[in-house]
């Protein structure tokens, strides 16, 4: 039943949702801290704010526990929870990253 | 220097994949008796990770008022986190008991409160600890906008 509805989101985001049968779960279910030993029901890497948006609507609308991950680093490992839906941002977080290099290396310059 | 180099200086020292204990607060002064504390603690590392560092809080930092932003530690000198960490999974154990004596020994000579992310789940104590006197004003806008909680997987700020 849940695999079935998780099927729903994965037909509305850009990004990709990662379930216990998808190959890639067990290193997506990990954080920085190893300590942080969690199985989520689902792990959707959003690509843009639609695919968020559509995550947050669909854990509202089924109740489920949702776990916001950046860049994962959170020493308590927020980012991931049991069961529930692991919301991804890590690939924007990465996108930033390179913004934020380009800005500041074009303030150095003009310094 | 570009920040995300400064934010990831750390990272070929501690790749991810450790074990990690942390624990924090903030501090104004370093006591003869606060250091001594530190020296005692620091001989008892458990492993060659294990960490405690002091980040300087200076300048325009203590320009703002305590209650014009939700941080409300204005008055810090220092944020400290103690780090308990290793590779192997066996020494989990140890790294958290080291951090947690540690912490014990040295919290009666700090400010109080922590950053949020030098936290394990602590409860809801450490939290207030940490938001101080603009703990009650940021449940109120909790309340308004998350009235159910349901951003809660977080160093949670209760809407009740």
């Amino acid at each position: 039943m849940q695999e079935e509805q998780f099927s729903k989101l994965s037909e509305k985001i850009r990004g990709s949702l990662i379930t216990p049968a998808s190959g890639e779960y067990e290193v997506a279910r990990q954080v920085y801290n190893a300590m942080i030993d969690r199985r989520p029901a689902a792990i959707v890497r959003c690509v843009d704010v639609a695919d968020v948006r559509a995550a947050v609507t669909f854990a509202r609308q089924d109740g489920l526990t949702i776990a916001i991950r950046g860049g994962g680093h959170s020493g308590a490992g927020l980012g991931v929870c049991d069961q529930g839906l692991v919301i991804d941002l890590s690939d924007q977080w990465s996108k930033r990253k390179k913004q934020l290099s380009r800005s500041a290396k074009g303030f150095r310059h003009q310094s | 220097m570009p920040f995300p180099a400064l934010q990831s200086l750390f990272d070929p020292l501690l790749p991810k994949g450790l074990q990690w204990y942390w624990k924090g607060d903030f501090v104004r002064e370093l006591s003869d008796k606060a250091i001594d504390a530190h020296l005692e603690c620091a001989a008892k590392a458990p492993s060659e990770l294990s960490l405690m560092h002091l980040y300087p809080i200076d300048g325009a930092v203590h320009g703002v008022g305590q209650s014009e932003t939700a941080w409300g530690f204005r008055d810090a000198t220092w944020s400290m986190v103690i780090a308990g960490i290793d590779a192997d999974p066996a020494k989990a154990g140890a790294v958290t008991a080291w951090a947690k004596g540690y912490w014990e020994a040295v919290h009666p000579h700090t400010l109080g409160g922590a950053y949020v992310n030098f936290m394990m789940d602590e409860g809801v104590d450490r939290i207030k600890a940490t938001y101080r006197d603009n703990y009650d004003r940021l449940t109120e806008i909790k309340r308004k906008y998350d009235p159910h909680n349901f951003f809660r997987i977080n160093q949670n700020i209760k809407p009740d």
